[in-house]
């Protein structure tokens, strides 16, 4: 087979360059992941607040034990240019005063006047202290109208509102079984466009050069059949494809240091049709383009162009309408939208009918990569031999 | 028959209007090196292309061995070697490389190829070079490269198209010498060239060649007799007259004479002391003459005069 073994050996020559995109990958997927197992993306946030007690009775005590137990109590002095000064500062996100007669007030069951408060009118601790507030007075007046005593409603508002709430963070993919973790999502929605570079940059220059018009031409003048040539070529160029897909998954799985759940397969299984459809890609451009140096500026403007309008590197959901309507005519954007409902990014909710679909879809982009090229090669040799 | 190693009859073929190849007719004898010589454009390269099935044609007929060539004859393709004009290698292969891979097209064992890639690089002469990449090899060198890359695997018929373009004097002769080897080896040589000099020196049989027709074939002293000329006279003469241009011209032999920026050219049709008939005739009349020479005809007066343009004009 010296057609092959002869592709393997130029494309061994090419070596650098592919290792190169696979190592500023791996390191970016490096440096992702420990952003990402750093940081999960939810953090408890406590409110500081400044309590000023002018009743000095036993109920309003107990008022600011709750708001102690809530919140953090900054000590600001009493004064409303330096509660302001507060505020404005980010030293305090509100304050309040519990105005004399607040024990009076409660007792007869009344809620007016038995606070003064200072915070930022666009905030939102403004709003969560005064609901919490609100909320704590009139428990307090409910369990007083139940028939308990002043006390006695303090102690069971207290209790309930001070209880403790766990909180779960849940995405789609999590909920299903064997869900995508970030950095396999991370993984994949960069994979569409590493694995475009890396193709147009491995097997594009070695098509080229077996392809070269004077090499062509004195290898059809030998013994070698024009099917054989073809053949060998094609499981040149399989081997390159497959080659680089099962690498950067070993690469992906390496990193990410998780075992394979049911949505990470289908990712695979996604990751490989994407391969055809990107190994499509490339072989067209060498139906088309003649120079090495042409090659790479389309390289760049395929691999990037594609991944910033179909969303690999900013989220499908945060473009504009337009671009995604027409991102849908390019198979990256099913691509990462198969990702995206594998992920739980989009929100859409993984179906096994919506991800054949898209799959699919991609299928038949990749079948018209191929049949193009073959209609356009066909062409040239007709034109060529006459 | 089994002597014939090419024929080629009423070969046509046509680039839409153009007439690359007007019913050429071609036989080949095994041993031969034969010439295809014609100015750029005459339809020797298509004549290779159709030869090798890289090319369709219109009409006609192409035996190679005795059997019809057609594009899937890979037994008979096994049996030619080719050297483009454009020199055909990787330029990421290094010289060994190169030759493997084209002798691989051909032979599929290792170690008959590793023995064949051997001779053709002893054969060309670039022991010095094997682990070179193209692009460190001069014009030359990569040339002889070219020639190893289609020799390597002994092939029966060897067709050299235009192989010399663009190659220092000492390259030149070395593969001029190394063609001839060759075919003391036993290979039949086609050799395309628009340098007549080249096909001169080699052939043992030539074809001329002008748009797309073969307008004469022989060796070169049968194209030499097909020709008026046998003998041109040049002599400095920086004043003459015309009564004397005249009664040279009336010589016998003679059949026309030119007097151009002080040399005077006689073009003689057999004879043999035209020379000294001229000379008696300058002495009688006291001419004083300058330098002489007499030139025998060239490949390029047969086609000068067959076609009346000039084989370099055409270059």
């Amino acid at each position: 087979m010296p057609v092959f073994k002869t592709y393997m050996k130029l494309l061994w020559r090419t070596l650098p360059t592919v290792m190169i995109y696979i190592f500023l990958f791996s390191g970016l997927l490096v440096i992702m992941s420990k952003i990402l197992v750093d940081n999960d993306g939810y953090s408890d946030v406590s409110i500081s607040i400044s309590v000023y007690d002018e009743d000095n009775s036993e109920v309003s005590k107990t008022f600011y034990e709750f708001l102690d137990n809530k919140y953090d109590i900054v000590s600001v002095p009493q004064n409303e240019e330096l509660i302001l000064d507060g505020l404005f500062n980010a030293v305090i996100d509100y304050a309040v005063v519990i105005n004399d007669g607040f024990q009076e007030k409660l007792s007869a069951g009344e809620t007016e006047g038995l606070f003064k408060s200072y915070h930022d009118a666009k905030g939102a601790a403004g709003v969560i202290v005064d609901s919490a507030i609100d909320e704590y007075i009139k428990s307090v007046c409910t369990y007083q109208i139940a028939g308990l005593e002043l006390n006695e409603a303090l102690e069971s508002a207290n209790a309930t509102l001070l209880e403790e709430v766990s909180v779960t963070k849940e995405t789609f993919s999590e909920s299903a079984s064997g869900g995508l973790s970030k950095i396999h999502s991370l993984f994949f929605q960069y994979f569409s466009y590493i694995i475009i570079s890396v193709f147009m940059s491995s097997a594009c220059p070695v098509l080229l050069k077996m392809n070269n018009s004077n090499i062509k031409k004195r290898v059809n003048s030998s013994c070698i059949s024009q099917s054989s040539q073809t053949l060998q070529l094609m499981l040149g160029s399989a081997v390159v494809f497959i080659g680089i897909w099962v690498l950067l998954n070993i690469i992906g799985v390496f990193i990410s240091g998780e075992s394979f759940g049911k949505m990470h397969i289908l990712a695979i299984l996604n990751s490989f049709v994407f391969t055809l459809v990107a190994a499509g890609i490339s072989i067209l451009c060498t139906a088309f383009i003649k120079e090495q140096r042409v090659v790479n500026i389309v390289s760049n403007i395929l691999s990037l162009g594609m991944c910033f309008l179909c969303g690999a590197f900013v989220p499908q959901s945060m473009l504009g309408d337009k671009v995604l309507a027409a991102a849908h005519l390019l198979p990256v954007y099913w691509y990462i939208r198969t990702n995206d409902m594998l992920s739980g990014l989009s929100g859409e909710i993984y179906s096994s009918s919506s991800y054949l679909l898209y799959i699919g879809i991609q299928l038949l982009f990749a079948v018209f990569f191929f049949i193009t090229f073959i209609l356009i090669s066909r062409m040239k040799y007709k034109e060529e031999n006459q | 028959m089994d002597d014939i190693v090419v024929k080629v009859e009423n070969l046509v073929k046509r680039y839409k209007d153009l007439i690359a190849l007007d019913h050429f007719n071609l036989e080949i004898k095994r041993g031969e090196i034969f010439g295809l010589l014609g100015p750029n454009g005459s339809g020797k390269t298509t004549t290779i292309n159709c030869l090798l099935s890289l090319l369709s044609f219109d009409k006609g007929n192409i035996e190679l061995f005795g059997e019809k060539m057609t594009p899937t004859s890979y037994h008979i393709k096994r049996k030619i070697g080719i050297i483009m004009q454009n020199v055909a290698i990787h330029e990421e292969l290094t010289v060994y490389e190169n030759i493997d891979y084209f002798c691989g097209l051909y032979i599929s064992d290792k170690k008959k190829r590793t023995e064949y890639v051997k001779e053709a690089i002893e054969f060309v002469g670039l022991e010095d070079f094997v682990k070179f990449r193209p692009k460190k090899l001069s014009g030359g060198l990569l040339r002889r490269l070219n020639i190893a890359c289609g020799i390597a695997h002994k092939p029966e018929l060897i067709i050299l198209d235009e192989p010399t373009v663009a190659v220092d004097p000492q390259s030149r002769n070395k593969i001029l010498s190394g063609i001839c080897e060759l075919n003391r080896q036993g290979a039949t040589i086609i050799y395309t060239s628009h340098y007549m000099e080249e096909v001169e020196q080699i052939c043992t049989r030539i074809a001329i060649m002008d748009k797309g027709k073969k307008i004469a074939e022989g060796t070169t002293s049968e194209l030499k007799k097909m020709i008026q000329n046998t003998e041109t006279i040049r002599i400095e003469v920086p004043i003459l007259s015309d009564e004397i241009i005249a009664s040279i011209n009336n010589l016998t032999h003679i059949y026309k004479t030119t007097y151009i920026d002080g040399v005077l050219t006689a073009y003689c049709s057999g004879g043999k002391h035209n020379l000294i008939r001229i000379l008696s005739i300058l002495q009688d009349n006291d001419v004083s003459l300058g330098r002489i020479f007499t030139e025998l005809p060239t490949l390029n007066d047969v086609f000068l005069e067959i076609t009346g343009t000039d084989l370099r004009d055409k270059e």
